[in-house]
């Protein structure tokens, strides 16, 4: 195997925190040229480095952060970071993604990947200067939001060029949905804040000078303005999304009758488009905020200018955001969305998460379920702005009602019993995001296997959102081919965005000379010899690890479901109208992606010939162990 | 008959709100409708919609009709009756 001369630094940092000490590992050219970076990287290494059964929460867990080959290169749109860990709300891979201009300077540090392990004895945070790494004590920002600790540790530093991503008050109190913020950006989902948290980590500092090599230089820079090109003559970018930013899609989710609304009961019926839309919310709008290197520069920098939350200022909210704590919650005032926004970056909290959580809160309350003296005398109701701001207080520091959801729809659920399982809208733990796939099939078929739980980000069907007819126009309405499609879009995912990593919001314009030009890239910066079909199979390779990383966890295809009343209740208004995913429908969505995937339908787990193929040949005993528990665990 | 049009963004700002109700012919399919549309609004919609060298939609514009892409029905030739709605998107990328 060649070695690494390039996108790559070949290094890896580990850090014990119960130790205090760290080292510095070679990277193996083989485990990316396998795997490519990112998501791939990292899922590889929290699989070899976690074992069935480890607590999340445990000094055990991990908390691996990479980078990519593209991040802090000339590429556009690649300053992205995922974060990787199990899961303390779902129980399966965590493997969220950050941008901004922290993941270019960790990269600039010197390394490809982060491991953290252990859990300090107080409070810390990490400095990596360059290469050197300083545990420093972070007791006094214990209990800090997230701005002030990153201003507090510039300051602290002596240096206001720091990079920080940090935790806040919901990560310290290990709260489910807590995220990990860096500027005002988030690895928002599936809990890796309370990783962070269970480990007295407060936040890693990282200030570096260091420039990625790239070892062909002119072929790097030949192959960018291809990329460029695609990027610049893709209507799906420009201009909408670079204009108006992901808000966008709530212009285009309304009209097709798919953005979800209180508590999805409301689709199609509640749908305050004029106030919560990208033009409603462009009023708002100061400046754009592009992450490092990004000439799109999606990200809006939005202020209330008047009312009770007037001066209040969020990079955001995103669309999902405007979901979450909006249409979801059955608020149409954009000046609370952007306060609530703000709130949740503040403290720390995963916004689709703590929405959706509110959301079930606010049904169980309207239906009795839950009495007014259990919310702590909170007037909960769709709507109601300030019940949903002292909600998301609440939740962040664990006081009161708000320590019951602090853990997520699902955890909440089960502690209301009475039924209120029903109301909570997550797959696997997770909360649903915006998009109601009752109306978006293929779209739904990805929240149901992502192995990340309901997760649009990790096989988007842009085809059925925005149209884009891509490797083929599909109809959105359609059952048949969506086993096959959800397949294209997660491998296309993870290989062309999740790993190397790109953003993304290039998915059209990537979306078919992708694999090619991010093989030409990787080659370009680092000498590797990969094919297009090499990243193909790249993707098809972490899509599988990761599916046996949770099948040790003991999830099968009964995990692969939908909240019911998605599978029962019809979307009642608007041009999605009458659509559900019915019982017989899941089951022939999923029939048809097991057999795109290689796994057998009767658990939904890979099959050996399928792990083999793929190299996986080690992970072939966990996955019979699973399989043979599943088949003895139903009696046959 | 009528036909109800709905669309989104510039579209509808062109086209005077988000849903507007226009007449044609019964058994028009949506590419007359299309060509209604245009000699209804003039210029500005068409530049919006189609390409000036294939006289065809641009890349990524999408119409549905009842909610349904026309890619599951029959394009552009879609026969309409009367109550139809059809939506017009332009292309839009995020979430």
């Amino acid at each position: 195997m060649a070695t690494l001369k390039g996108g790559y630094w070949g290094k890896i940092l580990r850090v014990n925190l119960t130790e205090k000490k760290w080292n510095v590992e070679d990277l193996d050219p083989a485990i990316v040229a396998a795997y490519i970076g990112g998501a791939g990287l990292g899922i590889k290494l929290l699989y070899d480095a976690v074992g069935p059964g480890v607590d999340p929460l445990s000094p055990e867990n991990v908390l691996v952060i990479t980078t990519g080959p593209m991040t802090g290169t000339d590429a556009p749109c690649a300053s992205r970071m995922a974060v990787v860990s199990r899961s303390p709300l779902t129980g399966g891979v965590a493997m969220a993604l950050s941008a901004g201009y922290f993941p270019a300077e960790l990269k600039f540090a010197g390394y490809d990947a982060v491991i953290i392990e252990g859990k300090a004895e107080s409070p810390v945070y990490l400095y990596i200067k360059d290469g050197d790494v300083q545990f420093r004590n972070a007791e006094r920002l214990w209990g800090m939001m997230t701005t002030d600790t990153q201003l507090f540790i510039k300051e602290e530093l002596g240096d206001h060029n720091v990079r920080v991503s940090c935790i806040g008050p919901a990560g310290e109190k290990l709260s489910r949905i807590a995220c990990i913020i860096n500027e005002r950006r988030a690895a928002g989902r599936k809990g890796v804040g309370a990783v962070m948290g269970s480990k007295n980590l407060k936040a890693i500092a990282v200030r570096a000078t260091k420039d990625v090599p790239v070892q062909d230089p002119q072929s790097f820079s030949q192959i960018l303005k291809d990329l460029h090109k695609l990027m610049r003559d893709d209507p799906a970018l420009y201009p909408a999304l670079s204009k108006m930013g992901t808000s966008v899609a709530v212009e285009v989710t309304s009209a097709m009758g798919i953005w979800s609304a209180k508590n999805w009961m409301e689709t199609g019926v509640f749908s305050p488009v004029d106030k919560l839309g990208g033009q409603a919310m462009d009023a708002y709008t100061i400046r754009r905020n592009p992450c490092y290197r990004c000439p799109v520069a999606c990200s809006q920098v939005r202020t209330a200018k008047d009312g009770a939350y007037a001066s209040v200022l969020a990079e955001g909210p995103e669309f999902e955001t405007i979901y979450s704590l909006g249409s979801n919650v059955g608020v149409d005032y954009a000046p609370a969305v952007i306060a609530a926004d703000r709130l949740c970056d503040e403290y720390g909290l995963d916004s689709i998460s703590t929405g959706v959580t509110i959301g079930m809160a606010i049904e169980l309350y309207e239906r009795g379920i839950l009495g007014k003296e259990e919310v702590d005398g909170l007037e909960l109701r769709f709507g109601n702005y300030e019940s949903v701001l002292e909600l998301i207080r609440k939740m962040a520091i664990r006081e009161g009602f708000g320590d019951v959801l602090a853990d997520g729809s699902r955890l909440a659920a089960q502690r209301f019993g009475r039924g209120a399982d029903r109301y909570a809208m997550h797959i696997k733990g997770l909360e649903l995001p915006a998009y109601d796939i009752r109306g978006a099939k293929a779209h739904g078929l990805n929240y149901i296997t992502s192995y990340t739980g309901a997760d649009h980000n990790r096989g988007y069907a842009f085809q059925e959102i925005f149209g884009v007819p891509l490797p083929e126009p599909v109809d959105r309405l359609e059952i048949k081919g969506k086993g096959k499609l959800t397949k294209w879009n997660q491998d296309f995912a993870v290989s062309c965005f999740d790993s190397p990593t790109f953003c993304n919001f290039l998915n059209s314009a990537l979306a078919i000379e992708g694999p090619r030009i991010i093989a030409g890239l990787i080659n370009a910066a680092s000498g590797l010899s990969l094919t297009a079909e090499d990243i193909w199979q790249a993707g098809e390779r972490i899509m599988n690890l990761a599916r046996v990383f949770n099948a040790r966890e003991g999830f099968s295809r009964a995990d692969d479901t939908l909240p019911a009343r998605l599978m029962e209740e019809p979307i009642k208004a608007g041009n999605s109208a009458g659509q559900l995913i019915s019982r017989e429908d899941l089951d022939k969505m999923l029939d048809e992606y097991y057999e795109a995937r290689g796994w057998d339908k009767e658990t939904g787990l890979p099959t050996k010939e399928k792990l083999v193929e793929l190299g996986l040949e080690d992970t072939v005993e966990a996955v019979e162990k699973a399989r043979a528990s599943l088949k003895g665990g139903s009696g046959s | 008959m009528k036909i109800k049009v709905e669309a989104i963004l510039d579209l509808a700002q062109l086209l005077g709100g988000r849903m507007v109700e226009v007449e044609v012919p019964e058994g028009s399919t949506l590419r007359a409708l299309v060509g209604s549309l245009i000699d209804g609004y003039g210029e500005p919609l068409r530049n919006k919609l189609i390409r000036p060298d294939t006289g065809e939609p641009y890349r990524y514009i999408r119409f549905m009709v009842n909610g349904r892409d026309i890619i599951g029905l029959q394009g552009l030739d879609t026969p309409l009756v009367e109550g139809d709605t059809v939506l017009i998107l332009p292309p839009a990328a995020g979430g």
